[in-house]
């Protein structure tokens, strides 16, 4: 069959998003406005398949919004949804082929266990025989097989979890959709499920998104972390990524215990700078991004567990104040003041030589794996 | 499943309960039983009835065609109106439940609002309507539609559009508790699995609001069956309900066991309706 060239050209647009490699689900340039409010975007994601991609943020950074853009209970402003390809912006959520588990389960009350996993399979009219082997399959996959006929008011909060799970995969979705599925249990079956979910994905290798404020679950569960604020992404990394190399201030102070220290570039070679935090004082640092010369001011990033604290005699920055003591048991967390007036913090073992460390003291700092931030960027 | 928690606190609730209970056994229990035992003794025209045991009450009631049509007439007429106060309740519980808050207020006052005039009032409405000098009237004459005044008043329809519109609030109340109540998500995840609309309000919506349903639908049905001043002003001579049948025997022919026994089987089918009801919402889930 011979196409004619803007034919040709227009299917070659619809399959952008199998240009990439391997993107499953390409968010072009989406945009969801409010009236005047822009509570979203412009935001571009590439979902790639098979992968655990997660949606990290504080509330109201924009993350659910996204996902309900994607399971298509939200209609973006603007920009492009493309699932395999294919547009699917204007699909409505019955015809996305999306598996959404939310923060509540949302399981219908008034329907047994195995009737809730069967919904889906009933609305795609799959014959009766093949939809009590696929439930009490899903059954088996998420740990529970004896609750079919159980309601759910009859279970408990982790097993409601799993059954919304097993309902939103038991229609083989291409995406499967987490909103905080994990929020409403308590801290240690938080844990358990974690591992758990992770686990089930992998063994399933559907590609999923998984919305959390968590960073911890972020941390212990993705391959790709999308950092969110204020309705646009800040980064997107593996969570070593994120976690070692942030790129802006927000990132640095959202994930895990960073201090943030300002002060001007004196030298740079390659990624490595040397910058003056006040009074002279010089530590090295790395760039995490290029364009960070001589002269430009800089954010450095340090993490408790990363300075070293160092008293008289031995080789440090000297002219810190301690600020504040905290006795955690295993480790001692302290609060430094730089002479300059800016904060730190500090976190070293409980052994002798700091146990008797009082606040007010003059000690030393060592500076390790130090990240420089641009100032412009935060 | 939430009765347990109420263990320690059962003295205090029980004290709580003994005001309303001694108003109900004085004023209803007590009252009950008495027209009941009335029921079964015999008429006197001069002293209402005789301290003698007897079923012909019952027996005259059931057998009597003027009788009988009345207590079906009465139900066939609670049952119409039942049928669309349902759906014109369900329709409108449902949109108050699905619109913005600021607006739902005003309209949720405007469906009271009907509840704090009287019946007699509301009634009197529709006569001004509908009577041969009414509204109704002067806008079909006016159109050209009709030459001359057309019988709205005392006929069944007019008896039933009437009641429908009386009982409404009674109907759209425990719809509306029903759907709000229910899990907001619940709507987006069965579409998200595929269910499409209509599919999700019958699957979904529909049954879980069935509660209000059967609530709404029992007192709207005791409610009109139980019904006097609507069917006589409105109906006329052509509609009479078991209402106006108990009010005609007991104070203007004086015949109070039959009065009592008609009382009684109004009494015997509403309380029938209202356990069944309670059947009905006993069913867990």
């Amino acid at each position: 069959m011979l196409l004619s060239a803007p034919v040709l050209r227009r299917s070659l647009v619809r399959l952008k998003g199998f240009n990439d490699v391997q993107s499953v689900l390409t968010l072009d340039k989406i945009v969801k406005r409010y009236g005047t409010t822009t509570a979203l975007g412009p935001v571009d994601i590439q979902v790639k398949k098979g992968e655990l991609l997660t949606l990290l943020g504080p509330s109201g950074c924009g993350k659910t919004t996204t996902l309900h853009i994607i399971a298509g209970l939200t209609r973006p402003t603007e920009g492009q949804l493309l699932l395999s390809g294919r547009d699917i912006t204007s699909l409505a959520p019955p015809y996305r082929d999306m598996g959404l588990v939310f923060q509540n389960y949302a399981l219908f009350p008034h329907r047994t266990i195995g009737q809730n996993i069967a919904f889906g399979l009933r609305m795609r009219k799959v014959p009766k025989d093949e939809i009590t082997t696929r439930v009490r399959r899903m059954l088996e996959i998420v740990g529970l097989p004896n609750v079919a006929d159980r309601f759910p008011h009859q279970l408990s909060g982790g097993q409601r979890q799993r059954v919304a799970l097993a309902r939103a995969l038991v229609i083989e979705p291409s995406i499967l959709l987490l909103d905080e599925p994990l929020s409403n249990l308590d801290a240690l079956l938080r844990k358990k499920m974690r591992l758990e979910l992770r686990e089930i994905q992998q063994r399933l290798g559907i590609t999923t998104i998984f919305v959390t404020h968590d960073q911890d679950e972020a941390f212990e569960m993705s391959d790709r972390v999308i950092l969110m604020n204020s309705g646009n992404i800040e980064q997107v990394g593996s969570p070593e990524d994120l976690y070692d190399r942030p790129q802006t201030r927000f990132a640095a102070q959202f994930i895990g215990e960073a201090s943030l220290i300002e002060g001007d570039v004196v030298e740079r070679e390659g990624e490595d700078l040397v910058v003056d935090i006040g009074h002279g004082l010089l530590v090295p640092a790395r760039a995490v991004t290029a364009g960070m010369g001589r002269g430009t001011r800089a954010i450095l990033m340090t993490r408790p567990e990363r300075v070293e604290l160092t008293i008289a005699g031995e080789d440090g920055i000297a002219g810190m104040r301690i600020a504040k003591r905290v006795f955690q048991g295993e480790r001692i967390l302290f609060d430094l003041e730089t002479p300059g007036g800016q904060n730190f913090q500090c976190s070293v073992p409980s052994i002798e030589k700091y146990r008797d460390l009082k606040p007010g003291q003059q000690v030393g700092a060592r500076f390790q794996e130090c990240r420089a931030i641009p100032v412009s960027r935060s | 499943m939430t009765q347990e928690k109420g263990h320690r606190s059962a003295p205090f609730a029980a004290a709580l309960l003994a005001p309303v209970s001694i108003l109900y056994l004085v004023f209803l229990i007590v009252p009950i039983g008495y027209f009941l035992a009335v029921s079964f003794l015999k008429y006197s025209p001069e002293r209402l009835y005789l301290p003698e045991l007897t079923t012909d009450n019952y027996r005259r009631l059931l057998s009597d065609g003027y009788y009988r049509q009345i207590i079906y007439d009465t139900f066939r007429i609670s049952a119409i109106v039942t049928l669309f106060s349902l759906i014109f309740g369900y329709t409108l519980a449902y949109f108050l439940s699905r619109m913005k808050s600021a607006w739902r207020g005003i309209l949720m006052f405007l469906i009271i609002a009907p509840l704090m005039t009287g019946v007699i009032v509301r009634t009197y409405g529709w006569i001004v309507l509908l009577g041969s000098d009414g509204l109704v009237n002067r806008l079909l004459i006016g159109l050209g539609l009709v030459s001359s005044p057309i019988g709205l008043l005392n006929t069944e329809p007019t008896v039933i559009v009437a009641l429908v519109h009386i009982m409404l609030p009674y109907m759209v109340f425990p719809i509306f508790s029903s759907l709000v109540s229910q899990d907001p998500h619940l709507v987006p995840a069965a579409s998200t699995l595929g269910a499409r609309p209509l599919r999700t309000f019958f699957e979904v919506t529909l049954p879980l609001s069935r509660s209000g349903i059967v609530m709404g639908s029992a007192l709207v049905f005791t409610l009109t069956a139980g019904s006097i001043v609507t069917p006589e002003l409105l109906g006329g001579r052509n509609v009479t309900m078991l209402g106006q049948t108990i009010y005609q025997l007991i104070l203007s022919t004086f015949n109070w066991p039959l009065g009592a026994a008609v009382a009684a089987i109004l009494v015997v089918c509403q309380f029938s309706v209202i356990s069944l009801y309670f059947r009905k919402m006993r069913r867990a889930y």
